[in-house]
């Protein structure tokens, strides 16, 4: 795994922390034997809701990233369709038209091309694999036959590996397993009684302020959470 | 594939029939442990000379346990099996693909666990299928008979058969129990996060008091954490009773 990305990147912060061991080596190989230049593999359960568990590299995770902040993007796509989204060339029309915010960012943060496939079991998706080029190129059937096998293997290695370490499985003591990290959700919550608006809404927000500063959601909901951001602030509720 | 005339009828026609009845009742079960009595009540249909099946399990920990049943019989004789620490359905789950005791009465292989299933239960002959289902899960599909050598060529050969197909279900059954679980653990866990910012913002607590909060009104009101971070989510407000019950936790 060579750093494509600058090698202090404040996309670093975004790569995944879930307990998912075998997904590196895999998402290496995946890398290695496609004409790919990273991956990065999430888990959604809808728009407002996705989870990255690994990326190869800093590009990779900004990519996912983006699709969530911007709530657009192939992966956003093939999850929702639930079959491949192939984009061999950001730098096409058809790109912009179709994904006009993301196209434009992925671009800048370095990709161009990107192929997203959905992580799904007897058609109920549960995630999304995202391949991306620096330089446009499509994959050819027989690349694309493989990245799907591939995708199978991540399909099956995720699964067993968030069942091995007991992370969905409720128990009397765990009775709601926490998974992945918390605290854009938090967050949320907090800008919401802030701001005296709807929880969507102030998702919005959320995305609106990481994206209006380029910076990892993730980060800003931590200052949001520690306070050092506060929103709409001459609302804040009255204590007592 | 047709049997000689002296053998037992060729079953063909009528297993497809099973096979595809056996297909549509999967089809509509997530359960996994329905989809496994599924499995057993129709081995014993299926395969020739079979009383009874089970199917048996020894999972990441290595604890070993017989998940469905067709009735109480195999339970026994799957207990003597543990407690022996021997017997054809743990040289399944361990070793090998097929495992047949043609006459349990004059068993040489496994002595003790014979002579136990002989002397407390009416089982004479077994006949045991591995099954795949992950690198760190094991299981087998285990059949038993009521006389000795019930278990002839046709029975390895349909057992084999449907074993496959058995590990095929229980693999799909797993994963989509998993998957559904995921996303439910996604959406809580979204819930959870935004009803302890409301409560952080609101009452200006810490997280781990926002999660205390949350927990102690699932506790006093013996309602799911899910549901209490919902109503907070919708409300903004911890919910003060329920029947009646004042247990409201806020702290301020």
């Amino acid at each position: 795994m060579e750093p494509i990305g600058p090698r202090v990147s404040p996309w670093d912060g975004a790569l995944g922390q879930a307990d998912v061991p075998h997904l590196p080596a895999l998402a290496a190989r995946v890398v290695r034997r496609l004409p790919v230049d990273g991956a990065a593999i999430s888990v959604r359960a809808g728009p407002d809701t996705s989870q990255l568990l690994h990326a190869t590299n800093p590009v990779a995770a900004q990519l996912d990233e983006l699709q969530f902040v911007l709530g657009e993007g192939p992966c956003v796509d093939a999850f929702r369709l639930r079959r491949h989204v192939l984009l061999s060339d950001l730098s096409a029309p058809s790109s912009l038209r179709r994904w006009p915010g993301f196209t434009h960012e992925a671009t800048q943060a370095g990709a161009g091309a990107i192929f997203a496939f959905p992580l799904q079991v007897a058609a109920v998706p549960f995630g999304t694999v995202e391949l991306y080029r620096r330089s446009p190129g499509a994959l050819s059937d027989s690349d694309t036959a493989s990245a799907s096998r591939a995708v199978d293997d991540i399909v099956h290695t995720v699964l067993n590996d968030l069942a091995a370490y007991g992370l969905l499985e409720p128990t009397a003591t765990n009775p709601e397993p926490m998974f992945g990290r918390p605290e854009v959700p938090q967050a949320t919550g907090m800008m919401a009684v802030q701001l005296n608006v709807p929880v969507v809404q102030a998702l919005a927000h959320l995305r609106a302020a990481a994206f209006a500063t380029n910076r990892p959601m993730i980060d800003v909901a931590r200052d949001v959470i520690a306070r050092r951001i506060i929103f709409g602030e001459q609302n804040l509720p009255d204590q007592g | 594939m047709r049997s000689s005339p002296d053998e037992e009828p060729d079953p063909t026609p009528e297993l497809d029939a099973q096979f595809k009845k056996l297909a549509l009742a999967l089809m509509d079960e997530t359960d996994e442990p329905m989809v496994q009595q599924r499995l057993v009540e129709f081995a014993v249909t299926a395969i020739p000379g079979a009383d009874h099946a089970a199917v048996t399990l020894i999972d990441r920990k290595g604890r070993r346990s017989t998940t469905a049943s067709t009735d109480p019989v195999p339970l026994q004789v799957d207990a003597l099996q543990y407690e022996l620490d021997q017997g054809p359905c743990l040289q399944a789950l361990v070793r090998d693909d097929i495992v047949t005791a043609p006459d349990l009465a004059s068993d040489g292989q496994w002595p003790q666990f014979a002579a136990a299933t002989v002397e407390r239960t009416p089982v004479r002959s077994m006949l045991s299928f591995r099954l795949y289902i992950s690198d760190e899960e094991r299981a087998a599909l285990n059949l038993y008979a009521e006389r000795a050598s019930a278990f002839g060529e046709q029975s390895a050969a349909t057992g084999a058969i449907f074993a496959a197909y058995c590990s095929m279900a229980l693999i799909a059954a797993r994963n989509q129990h998993l998957v559904n679980n995921l996303r439910r653990a996604l959406e809580t866990n979204r819930e959870i996060g935004v009803a302890m910012g409301i409560l952080m913002a609101r009452d200006l607590m810490t997280r781990e008091q926002a999660f205390e909060a949350l927990r102690v009104a699932s506790q006093n009101l013996n309602v799911k954490l899910a549901e209490i971070a919902a109503h907070v989510a919708e409300t903004g407000e911890l919910p003060l009773r329920r029947s009646g019950r004042n247990a409201g936790t806020r702290r301020d």
